[in-house]
C-alpha cells in the first residue's frame, strides 16, 4: 500500500478517497439491491408454500 | 423494437428473460471492470498537466455519464408511463431512481475531490457543478415521492411528470460549459471534432464508462425483478385479507 501511495504524486489521499468513495458507495448499492431481492423472493416463496398448505 | 417491449410487458416473460440475462450481465460488468482499473490504473499514462490526479478522471467522468444516463432512461420510462401505459415503465422508472442517485453522488464527491487539488477549491457555484447538485437534488425528490404517495399508480404518473420536467436539465448540464463561463473543463470525448484526449487515456476511460453502463443494467433489472416480486406479495396479501374478512 505504501509504494502505491507513494508514486500517485502529492495528491495521492484524494485519487485513493476518490476510489475508495466509489467503492463504498457502489459497494452499498449492490449489496443493499442483492439483500432486498433475496428478501423478497424468500417472503414470496414462504407465501407461495402457506397458500399450498392451505389449498392441500 | 416496439415488439420486443410489448413482449416483456409480461412480469412472467420479463422474469424469464432475465434470468437468461443477469448472469452474462454481471460476468460482463465485473470483465469490464477488472480491465478498466488495469488501464486506468497501470497502462495510461499521467497527464503532462494534472499529473496522477488525472486518475480520478476514471470514476469521476463514467459517474457523470451514468447520472445522465439513469434520467433519460427515466424519462423514457416516463413517457412509457404515461403515453403507452407498460406496466413494467414505472417499475423500472422506480428502480432505476436509487443508482443514478448513488452515480450522481460519486460524480460530486469524486469532482471536488478532483477540483481541489486542481482548482484549489473542493466547490465553486459555475453551471456545470450547479446543475449537476440540481440533477442530484431532483433524485432525491423523486425518490422521496416514491415513498410518500402510497397509491402506486398515481405515485407513478406523478414522478413520470416530474421526471420528463426535469429532462430539461440534461442538455442544460450537457452544453452548459459551452453556454456559460465555467471553470469545469469543456467536453473532450463527446465532440462535433472528436475526443480530444489521447487514445492511450480514452480506451480506459470508454472501458471503465461501458463497465458503469453494464453494472448500471445490472443492477437496474435486479432491482426490477425485486419490485415486481413486492407488488406481487402486495396483492397476494391483499387477496388474503379479503378472503379472511
Amino acid at each position: 500500500m505504501i509504494p502505491v501511495f507513494a508514486s500517485l504524486g502529492p495528491h495521492a489521499a484524494y485519487i485513493l478517497i476518490s476510489y475508495a468513495v466509489a467503492a463504498v458507495v457502489l459497494g452499498a448499492l449492490i449489496l443493499s439491491s442483492l439483500r432486498a431481492y433475496r428478501s423478497a423472493r424468500r417472503r414470496l416463496s414462504a407465501m407461495s408454500s402457506r397458500d399450498d398448505a392451505d389449498a392441500a | 423494437m416496439f415488439g420486443f417491449f410489448t413482449r416483456l410487458a409480461n412480469p412472467q416473460r420479463f422474469i424469464a428473460f432475465t434470468d437468461k440475462l443477469l448472469p452474462a450481465l454481471v460476468v460482463l460488468t465485473v470483465g469490464l471492470t477488472f480491465v478498466g482499473l488495469w488501464g486506468a490504473w497501470f497502462s495510461a499514462p499521467p497527464d503532462y498537466q494534472q499529473g496522477e490526479t488525472i486518475r480520478i478522471k476514471y470514476i469521476h467522468v463514467p459517474a457523470a455519464w451514468m447520472s445522465m444516463f439513469g434520467w433519460t432512461m427515466m424519462s423514457l420510462s416516463a413517457l412509457g408511463t404515461l403515453i403507452f401505459r407498460h406496466p413494467l415503465a414505472d417499475v423500472a422508472q422506480k428502480s432505476a431512481a436509487p443508482i443514478g442517485t448513488a452515480f450522481c453522488f460519486i460524480c460530486l464527491v469524486t469532482g471536488a475531490l478532483w477540483g481541489k487539488p486542481m482548482w484549489g477549491t473542493y466547490w465553486v457555484w459555475d453551471a456545470r457543478l450547479t446543475s449537476v447538485l440540481v440533477l442530484f437534488l431532483m433524485y432525491l425528490g423523486v425518490m422521496a415521492l416514491w415513498r410518500a404517495i402510497e397509491d402506486q399508480g398515481l405515485a407513478a404518473r406523478m414522478v413520470a411528470i416530474l421526471t420528463l420536467v426535469g429532462a430539461i436539465n440534461l442538455p442544460i448540464i450537457k452544453f452548459s460549459v459551452d453556454w456559460w463561463n465555467s471553470l469545469h473543463q469543456p467536453a473532450s470525448v463527446l465532440r462535433l471534432d472528436g475526443p480530444a484526449i489521447h487514445s492511450s487515456q480514452l480506451w480506459p476511460l470508454l472501458v471503465m464508462g461501458l463497465a458503469a453502463k453494464m453494472l448500471f443494467i445490472t443492477l437496474l433489472l435486479l432491482r426490477m425483478r425485486t419490485e415486481l416480486a413486492e407488488r406481487r406479495i402486495q396483492r397476494l396479501t391483499r387477496l388474503a385479507a379479503q378472503e379472511g374478512a
